[in-house]
């Protein structure tokens, strides 16, 4: 690799916020540097700072947070500059892409308009002039249809057609650098791909740097010619990305390599009991309807979907954002209508009611996605993970009760005096052991962990990951796990269910899916979140960026 | 991802759990406007309650020799002014004044008769606002000349008087005690009916939501003062009837507000994941959603009392509301609007309280609402 002129250039960054418990410092003292044309890769888990560090160069901290330093762009410390400085550089030279399409799209304007806008002001084009150069810039990043998308709304694109609509925003000034903040983090796997092979693409053809902030460690192989690892506020290794992924110097980064979930679940013996079973099981969301309000249009999330689910059992269900997947898993737990028959440990329970339902609520378990929505902000952890017993064994004392949340907090390898706190004192893979917790002290027989981990840093999810298998191991409980990552359902799952639309698309024993998937969609899926080869060495390889 | 957000979390080893309450009353502390307020608020409830207590007048007497004396530090009567409350008082005891003198608050009097002259005419001394304690010192034989000794009452208005007399410091604070107590019960009224309604109708949802919100619907098309009025027509007017009326119209507001709040929590997933463990509706809507409501709620509670306030001035500038002697601050500044020329300070003085008061619970408000914004976590 050639020497390059060094355009942006940090040095010893200090980040520092205010808050009501004295000042934490976000940043400790960073240096980087970013060539012309290179891709730089920070990696980091959740509050390492890399985020701070850039939002520090772009002078877009919080109003509590304040920045010390040097930011260099070609020679001009950016700290220094007043706003209006700022500006002619911002958003022209160097620009940004955020993590959520679905927010930074104004819902009130048309794409075209938003798109027009600022190159108007940067470049001072007329308006058909800009309407002629917004157009290119769709074409370029593969939007089909661009006159049409022009005058549409952001809520007519899908989250991968208003990434790539903010890619085209921010490319719309011939950027020196682009800074993309986990600009894939909220989307499909299938989609995540085509967005990082269009980044790829569009690097060559115009050579700008990119500096790609994220906590995937596979996106950097793939995608970086540099990387700069990052943990609490420090740069801990950095170098070449294929020397940084082959030859690990510093320990952190080594555990962050091995993070990815390992292992694999043996099958239950083939004569195991079958314990929660659904046969044709439809789910129909009715959506309007009502007084007044017209036709009801009928959305059929689930379509005939038959589970059997074993004793000892983990079945992984696979599928991307609106397959139907976590519906199927609630449906199973009769916590939403559906059709076809439903049969717990040999009963039907396809009709009951409520309070039919509730003695058997203890037994059929729910972990949820978002550790930060699923616990209730103004109850103590204690009482969020006893309240189950207050309804199925409402005979204990208080004292009782503590001793069992105790034990269940121990269980699932928590501080038991962590239960006088309230959720928001603790981080993502703390609550979800909160929750796990919540789901474990009622002992049931069947947990549906709907995406347990998808909300959490790589090296909390190996943990959280191990952590109902040993539950597993130890109290013979079975899984339906649903989830969108494929290795942690490799690691996880003795069957798998691929689903697509609220249909089946293939099943079977984990290995035979993942050694040779039969399905189409099944091979894109696996393509997409496996494939290691890298996007920009070989662009023969690369995916076909336009399908969406 | 969130890195701010982890970063300002509290270092997780800190053993002794903070609840979202005590994080909000942290952030309370922190801001200065907000604390001012609240102790300014407390100590305007203070002054209220007890004052009246402490200050020598009543609210209801009047002075008919201090008719709208403007405020002063200095006691009353001035020297100037005792010559005049002494013609008044001879006036009515049909006498002349021949000599007269002051001395050591003590006024020495000589008076002169065309009739002989009556001791019991000394009353009229001492029902004036001025003398009291009127000693008769000497007659002439034949009884038409009388020298007599009252002693000069010292009397302080510190914020005047009004139109017919009456100490406005007293008549103040009064009616501060008049428009908190209809501020708090109309806004605990309010909150109360606002609160129940709303949450029942958000946490049931489906129709029995849609019924309830256009029952509010209906109610809100109502005009108030109309309403007000024809309670008054029906009813007479009546203390407790303007908390029933004000109190009637504003839930409306909090119960479109608690109903957003409660269809949103029930949204939530600690909601669903209380349903999956088997907890009953009560118990849900015991633990999970009236908590997680109390933070908008006592904001709005916040805003509602000045609101409140200002409606019952309203009502009592256009007549309906609380009736002389009793008084409220919509009262006297309406009075005090009148004699604007005049004497100000009788509109100065309830103003300045209603204002600031207003302002105050406004702060507290403000500072609530950042205190208890998630978005600010």
């Amino acid at each position: 690799m050639t020497a390059r002129e060094t355009i942006l250039d940090v040095r010893d960054l200090k980040v520092r916020f205010r808050t009501l418990d004295g000042d934490v410092e976000a940043v400790k003292g960073v240096n980087l540097h970013v060539g012309a044309g290179e891709t730089v890769a920070v990696v980091g888990e959740s509050g390492s700072g890399k985020s701070q560090t850039m939002m520090a160069a772009m002078n877009l901290l919080a109003s509590n947070g304040e920045a010390a330093g040097a930011v260099d762009y070609r020679g001009r410390n950016l700290l220094g500059l007043s706003k209006a400085e700022l500006n002619t550089i911002r958003g022209s030279r160097i620009s940004m892409i955020f993590q959520e399409p679905m927010t930074s799209l104004d819902p009130l304007y048309t794409i075209g308009s938003q798109l027009i806008e600022p190159i108007r002001r940067h470049r001072g084009l007329s308006r058909s002039a800009a309407h002629e150069h917004a157009l290119n810039l769709l074409r370029l990043v593969h939007i089909p249809e661009p006159e049409r998308r022009m005058k549409s709304y952001p809520h007519e694109l899908s989250g991968g057609q208003r990434q790539r609509i903010m890619i085209a925003m921010a490319l719309a000034n011939d950027p020196d650098i682009l800074i993309a903040d986990e600009p894939t983090t909220a989307l499909d796997v299938t989609i995540q791909a085509q967005i990082l092979s269009l980044l790829a693409e569009l690097q060559s053809k115009l050579g700008m740097a990119i500096v790609f902030i994220t906590h995937d460690l596979g996106i950097v192989r793939r995608f970086a010619d540099r990387v700069y690892v990052m943990r609490r506020g420090e740069v801990v290794e950095e170098g070449e990305a294929e020397a940084v992924f082959t030859k690990p110097q510093h320990p952190y980064t080594r555990m962050l390599l091995a993070a990815e979930p390992t292992g694999h679940k043996a099958p239950p013996p083939a004569n195991a009991p079958i314990l929660l079973e659904g046969r044709n099981i439809d789910v129909t969301f009715s959506i309007g309807g009502g007084f007044l309000s017209g036709e009801t249009l009928m959305l059929r999330a689930v379509d005939h979907i038959s589970v059997r689910l074993k004793r000892n059992q983990t079945i992984g269900i696979v599928g991307e954002s609106g397959s139907g997947k976590s519906t199927l898993g609630r449906a199973l737990l009769r916590l939403l209508p559906s059709d076809g028959v439903i049969r717990f440990d040999d009963r039907d329970i396809s009709h009951a009611d409520v309070s039919a339902m509730r003695p058997l609520r203890r037994e059929l378990q729910l972990v949820f996605q978002d550790p930060f929505g699923s616990l209730s902000p103004r109850m103590t952890v204690g009482q969020i993970v006893t309240e189950g017993l207050l309804v199925h064994e409402p005979a204990l004392t208080a004292k009782q009760r503590d001793q069992r949340a105790v034990a269940a907090l121990t269980e699932v390898g928590l501080d038991p005096n962590a239960r006088n706190r309230y959720p928001h004192e603790f981080s993502g893979g703390q609550r979800q052991r909160i929750a796990i917790a919540r789901a474990m002290i009622l002992k049931p027989k069947v947990v549906v962990l709907d995406e347990p981990t998808s909300a959490l840093d790589r090296s909390v999810q190996k943990q959280i990951v191990d952590l109902p298998r040993n539950l597993q191991a130890d109290h013979g409980l079975s899984y339906l796990f649903i989830s969108h990552d494929l290795a942690v359902v490799r690691a996880m799952a003795d069957y798998i269910i691929v689903m697509k639309e609220g249909r089946i698309v293939e099943e079977g024993p984990t290995e035979a899916i993942f050694d040779a998937p039969r399905d189409a969609y099944t091979q894109t899926l696996m393509a997409a979140a496996l494939d290691t080869a890298r996007f920009r060495s070989d662009h023969g390889s690369l995916l076909p960026a336009s399908r969406l | 991802m969130t890195d701010a957000a982890v970063d300002n979390e509290p270092a997780a080893n800190v053993v002794v759990g903070r609840s979202l309450w005590g994080d909000a009353w942290a952030r309370l502390k922190a801001n200065r406007a907000a604390m001012f307020s609240l102790f300014y608020l407390g100590l305007m409830a203070l002054v209220c309650i007890a004052g009246p207590w402490f200050v020598p007048h009543d609210y209801t007497t009047i002075y008919s020799d201090y008719v709208r004396t403007p405020p002063s530090t200095e006691a009353y009567p001035k020297a100037d002014m005792v010559k005049g409350a002494l013609d008044d008082v001879l006036k009515r005891m049909r006498v002349d004044l021949k000599d007269w003198k002051l001395e050591d608050g003590r006024a020495t009097i000589t008076v002169a008769g065309t009739r002989p002259i009556d001791e019991r005419y000394l009353r009229y001394v001492d029902r004036s606002d001025t003398f009291d304690d009127a000693r008769m010192e000497a007659k002439s034989p034949d009884g038409l000349e009388m020298t007599f000794s009252a002693a000069v009452k010292q009397q302080y208005f510190l914020f005047g008087t009004d139109n017919v007399g009456r100490d406005l410091l007293s008549r103040t604070l009064v009616a501060g005690r008049i428009s908190l107590a209809i501020g708090l019960l109309a806004g605990v009224v309010a909150v109360t009916i606002g609160v129940v309604y709303g949450a029942t109708a958000g946490f049931l949802g489906g129709k029995v939501d849609e019924v309830m919100m256009r029952i509010v619907d209906v109610l809100y098309s109502l005009p108030f003062i109309f309403f007000v009025i024809m309670l008054v027509v029906f009813f007479g007017r009546n203390f407790v009837l303007m908390f029933l009326a004000v109190g009637a119209v504003l839930w409306l507001d909090m119960a479109r507000i608690v109903r957003g709040q409660a269809l949103s929590i029930r949204r939530h997933e600690y909601v669903q994941a209380a349903e999956a463990l088997g907890v009953r509706q009560s118990g849900i809507l015991k633990r999970h959603v009236i908590p997680n409501l109390l933070g908008p709620v006592v904001i709005y509670m916040t805003l509602l009392v000045p609101h409140v306030i200002i409606l019952e001035s309203f009502l009592s500038f256009l007549g309906l509301g609380v009736q002389e002697p009793m008084t409220s601050w919509g009262v006297l500044i309406s009075v005090g609007a009148h004699n604007i020329g005049s004497a100000n300070w009788m509109l100065l003085f309830p103003a300045f309280f209603l204002v600031s008061t207003l302002f105050a619970l406004n702060f507290v408000g403000d500072g609530l609402r950042d205190a208890l914004d998630p978005k600010d976590r």
